[in-house]
């Protein structure tokens, strides 16, 4: 539905949606996120080099941001690495940035949504062959991996959805115990409920209206960027010495969905 | 003219029949009794639905749909905003149990069981078949279940410099710079300890002459006896050609042995200085004159330069030590 009266050029009025009646804003894009085409007019104010180093700035931080694996805001990237450039030019830069990570390191720009809008995360390109792993982690990143595992396992075989307090019973099993410090891990309870759901591995959600307080672990954003239910599967069928995971019958149906969900977007795209 | 009927309130002029009109709708229509008996009511339903919980979230039973129909009951003498609200309050209350239903309802065949899945778990990784009899889990156990499921994510390795800040320089250079740390803590002491470094450093900087020099006499001695007894050319002893720093400090060292009596300098036919050690039985009588002749000798970076070219020294006989001014040397 086009509309002849904008009298301005932007051809981002093309992702107004169509049910609204606005006529009168000569600047529909700012009540929006700024399209791309903007921003490249934004950008083209910016000489080409100055461009360039933006980017490769950009680049630079988002590696060394990523270190603690904490999602990236796009608050501190306009801060840090845009500066005095207009942050309209930030989707451009964005996207070239993304590239460069893309093609040079391996690596997929990934923006959550949600809660933590506006933020982003680093994920490899490429799964890690199991038999011949050419990544060797320090212990502490192993150490919380195999109680990741476990508790997205948890989660996972349970619908997707688990009780705080049936998560807490069933880690007592594996010598962790949310009151205790552990050998190991330390500030268990910290880490479960606040550094993973920091990273973006889980969500801890406060179920409305309970007293005393009760709380929901779900797969975080990050989970879901990094594995799939299909290894997830994989890995509880190993523990019951089950060959076929199809036995499973609604994680398997789950799995299905979400694997056909991704096949979809990707045609789509 | 309308307006003035439908919206009194912006009257200037109240009309009295128009409040009488308005207080008709502020006025309850129940008697504040019942009402304080239904919200009374109200209360005790939604605690007891906290209370017993776990049971109507249990799929197994049907009590949730009866506590509804005992809602219903409840909101039938309800008329006014104060009690509805607190029935509405029920209701979502209700609503939330219906949830945490459905999601407990489990139509599976094999149904997963948390505990059941951790102590498989258990069981295969950390035990690895052997039973243990204490059942904490190491950290390696936890470190080697992570490695292996590393490869199921698509992990980003965190961004780190190889290098770290290094410097140049061999090993050497590090083992000064702990020294040096060293003597900074020396100092830092000092403010809250006084009386006690201050003597610890004062036979420590002893120690560290008096050792030098007696290591530089032992050399001597060492030389002398390769020499057949015959006096050494001073220079060649005392230089040392790869630091000006370390000879100015040499000719300090052997100063100290000449002021002892242990060592003399003096000119040879040639007129250069030669240095000897002394033996006290032999020229105990002679010493004192020789003791009492004090040389003050100077030494520039040029004429150190001029020592090693014109006496062609190309090593030193003092083994070169590991001090402060040598990696700075060398560095220039």
């Amino acid at each position: 539905m086009r509309r002849t009266r904008q009298p301005s050029g932007k051809s981002n009025q093309d992702e107004l949606p169509s049910g609204s009646q606005s006529q009168a804003s000569q600047n529909p894009s700012q009540s929006q996120a700024t399209s791309l085409t903007q921003a490249e007019k934004a950008a083209a104010k910016l000489d080409q080099k100055e461009l360039e180093l933006k980017v490769n700035d950009l680049v630079q931080y988002l590696l060394i941001m990523d270190q603690k694996k904490y999602p990236i805001k796009k608050v501190d990237i306009n801060k840090v690495v845009l500066k005095d450039t207009s942050n309209k030019a930030f989707p451009l830069v964005m996207k070239r940035a993304s590239e460069k990570l893309a093609d040079i390191f391996g690596i997929d720009v990934i923006e959550l949504q949600d809660k933590q809008k506006g933020s982003y995360i680093l994920i490899s390109k490429y799964e890690i062959d199991a038999d011949k792993p050419n990544v060797v982690w320090p212990e502490e990143d192993n150490t919380r991996m195999g109680l990741l595992m476990i508790i997205l396992s948890l989660v996972f075989m349970n619908n997707n959805i688990m009780q705080d307090s049936e998560m807490w019973h069933t880690l007592k099993k594996l010598g962790i115990d949310p009151e205790v410090p552990h050998e190991t891990f330390g500030d268990v309870k910290k880490l479960i409920t606040t550094e993973f759901v920091r990273q973006g591995y889980l969500e801890y959600i406060r179920q409305p209206q309970t007293d005393p307080l009760v709380y929901d672990f779900k797969w975080g954003q990050r989970a879901k960027a990094e594995t799939s239910k299909r290894n997830i599967l994989h890995f509880v069928s190993q523990m019951y010495d089950v060959s076929d995971p199809q036995q499973w019958t609604s994680q398997w149906q789950d799995k299905e969905n979400e694997e056909e969900m991704e096949v979809s977007q990707a045609n789509s795209n | 003219m309308a307006s003035e009927e439908t919206d009194p309130v912006c009257d200037d002029e109240i009309d009295i029949v128009d409040v009488e009109e308005n207080m008709k709708y502020l006025k309850p229509l129940q008697d504040e009794k019942e009402r304080r008996e239904i919200r009374h009511k109200y209360r005790t339903f939604i605690e007891d639905m906290e209370r017993d919980k776990h049971d109507l979230i249990n799929p197994e039973s049907d009590s949730l749909n009866e506590r509804l129909k005992q809602a219903d009951e409840l909101y039938k003498p309800v008329k006014m905003t104060r009690e509805a609200a607190l029935d509405s309050q029920a209701l979502v209350l209700i609503a939330n149990m219906g949830r945490q239903k459905a999601q407990a309802l489990n139509t599976e065949f094999v149904k997963f069981q948390p505990v059941e899945f951790v102590e498989k778990l258990v069981a295969k990784t950390f035990l690895c078949g052997n039973v243990l009899e204490d059942r904490t889990i190491s950290t390696e156990k936890w470190s080697s279940l992570g490695k292996a499921v590393q490869p199921s994510f698509k992990r980003c390795p965190p961004f780190r410099f190889i290098n770290g800040s290094f410097e140049r320089g061999e090993v050497r250079v590090g083992k000064e710079r702990v020294k040096k740390i060293k003597e900074k803590d020396n100092t830092v002491d000092k403010a809250t300890v006084p009386v006690q470094v201050q003597r610890v450093q004062d036979t420590d900087k002893m120690e560290a002459t008096t050792a030098e020099v007696e290591r530089i006499f032992a050399k001597l001695q060492e030389c002398y006896k390769i020499s057949k007894n015959n006096p050494l050319c001073y220079f060649e002893f005392v230089t040392n050609p790869f630091s000006f720093g370390q000879t100015v400090e040499n000719i300090f060292y052997v100063s100290f042995l000449v002021r002892d009596g242990l060592v003399k300098i003096f000119l040879d036919e040639d007129k250069l200085p030669v240095i000897e050690p002394v033996n006290n039985k032999e020229t105990e009588g002679s010493d004192k004159s020789e003791k009492n002749r004090q040389v003050i000798v100077s030494v520039t970076p040029a004429d150190w330069k001029e020592i090693v070219k014109t006496f062609g020294i190309t090593d030193c006989v003092i083994p070169n030590r590991p001090s402060a001014g040598v990696a700075k040397k060398n560095m220039k």
